[in-house]
Parts: C-alpha cells; structure tokens; sequence
C-alpha cells in the first residue's frame, strides 16, 4: 500500500470537512488520517451528525469500522462504542443512522470511498467473510503471543486475520506505567489510532488522544512508555514480527537488510529455497551464506550485475 | 492527496525539531540499556555492555 509515512498526527488538530463524494448523504463529516495515493485506500475518523441516515447500500472497497463515540443504528443493531465490522467488498451493508451523533474510524481498504444504493449483495460478494462483534463487550484481552512479545503489560484484542497475508486489525491496550527498552520494527506497514491515552516513543515523542500514525515497513519505532495506559485500534497489512534491536540510527533500508540475513540464519532451507529460484540471489550474501554451497550450475547470468569466480559464495 | 502532502511535509518539520530533544532521549535510552536492561522478550531483559552500545548520532531522520 503507497501511503506516506504519517507520523505522528493528532486528528484533534484538525476540524472535520464535509463528505461531498457522490452517494454520500449529507451529515457526514470526516478527517483524512491517511490515503493511498495510487488506490485511493484510506482511513478516516468520519462524524455523522444527529439525524443523519443512509440507505442500504454497497461498496467496491472491503470496509472496516471501529464506533468510538455515540451510538448508530446498523439495520436493527444498536452499534455502541466497540462495535468493530469488517465487510467484504459488494456484501449489503444494512441502512445506518443516528439519532444524536456518533463517532467511528472507517476504512476502505481497496480503493476510494464509494457507495451504491442496493440492499442486495452484488455478485460474487463474500459474505462469509462479514465479522461483526462488540470489541469492548465481548472479547477478552490477550497476552500476545508473539516472539519476541512486548513487555508485559501490553495487551490485544484480534478483531480480524486476513487468511492470506496474515493482515490484522486489533484493538491494543498499554497498563499504566508502561515501559519497553528496545527498538522495533516489522516487515510490515502499520497504522494505529488512540482511542484515549498518550504513549510516548522515542522518535516520535508524545502519542495523545486522537493521535494516529501509518508506518511503513522497516521503520524503527521505541523506546515505549505509557504514564497513565492508552487503549488503541491498530492494524498491519501483512504478518506482524517484532524485530527487536537498539541501534536508534539505523534506517528502513539497513533494517530491511539485517532481516535478510537473519531469515538466511534463523530458516536457512527456506531462504536457499526462495532465493535459488531461477538462480537470483541479493549480492550481500556472497561470501555470508549460512551453511551451504552457492552453485554455478545454470544457463544464464547473473541478475545481480557483477562477475565473481566459481566458488567464490562458498563457505570455509 | 494535496492535503496529505501537507501533513506530511509539516510532520518532517516538526520531527526534524524534535531532533535535540530525541538525541537526549536516546543518550538515556542508552543509559537504560547498561543499567535495567534491554527488553529482550516478554520481560526478559539483559543488560548491555558498554561496548556493544553504538555511538550517539547528532542527527536521526525518523519519517520516511
């Protein structure tokens, strides 16, 4: 996903525009927390004012809400705080109002906000796909079960797994008191927004409420700390690893090669495995490999653009 | 996407002015380190020898 890297941001700083994208009804209010400048993918904190009432309808885009203030009628559902949806692309969702006003984060994954008037789900539309729960209500929280994990006193709720690329969205708490020495990072992009509190990071500084970052990959993020808790709606976009370190100078690209050679050491068949495919191979791992003999026996050149003798990758 | 241009472009400046406030930061972060430990896993910590703390930078770029 090509969106900038936004942090940090502070949604409070900034007053709501009015939504005027065709199908929208008048009443819904947003800010721009951060947008896909090839998709048009984006995540908004969208107002919708009292009265406010959209017919049933659909979207191109899959689609996930988070309510956070105020209460809205989903079809025949009373959507409280905590009330987190997923809805698959082209799956009907239910006609929503507001009495008095509400607050919510809404997503759209794939592409621009768009919707279509239709109380019927369009073809091919995965329903089965549809989770709909009240995150705040009914679900536990979790120690996460991550290696390395967070300092304890860090905990997740798992609101949705993307079957295929282990995407998550999750809500996340910090105890007061918080505190993690190290730096991370992850081979993933990552976007959070706090619901209440203010977590400080070390190159970031303060995180208050209304606070809101999109990080791509292999960007260092920590030291952590939390003075009085926070709880926050997060999500990745791919598998979500802890590579842990405490170099504050390193930057994306550095870290990105560090976890090359890390996989080479930790998974090294599966490394070989992936990386002898048509014989293409990074130049960093001349001479560094782990335990195996780096052959010449193919047809065509190199991918890499530089000439070395035979058995030159291999190790003493 | 202007709009996010902006933001973007006003966040790279006000991280770059936090740069002084940060080096501080780290310097203690690599104080921690040698002291209460590097949170190595889940509460499992260990402490850093003075050699294996890196140098201290005069400037870190922190948006991308």
């Amino acid at each position: 996903m090509a969106r900038r890297h936004i942090e940090p941001f502070v949604d409070r700083d900034v007053p709501f525009k009015k939504m005027t994208l065709p199908g929208f009804k008048r009443g819904m209010n947003y800010k721009m927390l951060s947008i896909d400048k090839d998709s048009g993918a984006c995540t908004m904190t969208v107002q919708l004012e009292g009265d406010y009432k959209q017919p049933p309808s659909i979207s191109m885009s899959d689609m996930e809400i988070l309510s956070m203030k105020g209460t809205f009628m989903l079809g025949d559902r009373a959507c409280t705080p905590g009330y987190y949806t997923f809805i698959p692309r082209g799956v009907a969702i239910p006609a929503i109002s507001t009495a008095r006003g509400c607050e919510m984060l809404l997503m759209y994954n794939d592409r621009e906000p768009n919707i279509i008037e239709s109380d019927q789900d369009a073809t091919g539309a995965k329903r089965s796909g549809l989770i709909a729960t009240n995150s705040y209500d009914d679900m536990p929280w979790q120690v996460p079960n991550l290696f390395p994990a967070t300092e304890p006193g860090c905990m997740i709720k798992v609101l949705r797994m993307d079957e295929e690329t282990q995407a998550l969205s999750f809500l996340y708490c910090m105890v007061p008191g918080f505190w993690q020495d190290n730096i991370s990072f992850h081979d993933c992009a990552e976007e959070a927004y706090h619901i209440w509190g203010t977590s400080w990071m070390m190159q970031f500084g303060n995180l208050p409420t209304g606070g809101y970052f999109w990080r791509p990959p292999y960007i260092n993020h920590g030291a952590f700390a939390s003075e009085h808790g926070i709880l926050a709606f997060g999500r990745t976009d791919g598998t979500l690893h802890n590579h842990f370190h405490f170099h504050a100078h390193t930057e994306p690209d550095e870290n990105q090669r560090k976890v090359g050679k890390k996989l080479a050491r930790q998974s090294p068949d599966l490394f070989k495995w992936v990386m002898t495919q048509g014989h293409n191979h990074p130049d960093f791992l001349h001479g560094h490999g782990p335990d195996w003999v780096h052959s010449h026996d193919h047809q065509g050149p190199h991918s890499h653009g530089h000439a070395h003798e035979q058995g030159q990758g291999r190790k003493k | 996407m202007a709009a996010q241009e902006r933001i973007y472009r006003g966040i790279v400046r006000e991280m770059n002015g936090l740069n002084d406030r940060r080096i501080k930061w780290v310097k203690e972060f690599y104080q921690r380190l040698q002291t209460r430990g590097f949170s190595v896993h889940a509460g499992i910590r260990r402490k850093v020898r003075p050699e294996e703390i890196p140098p201290v930078p005069k400037r870190i770029r922190v948006v991308f």
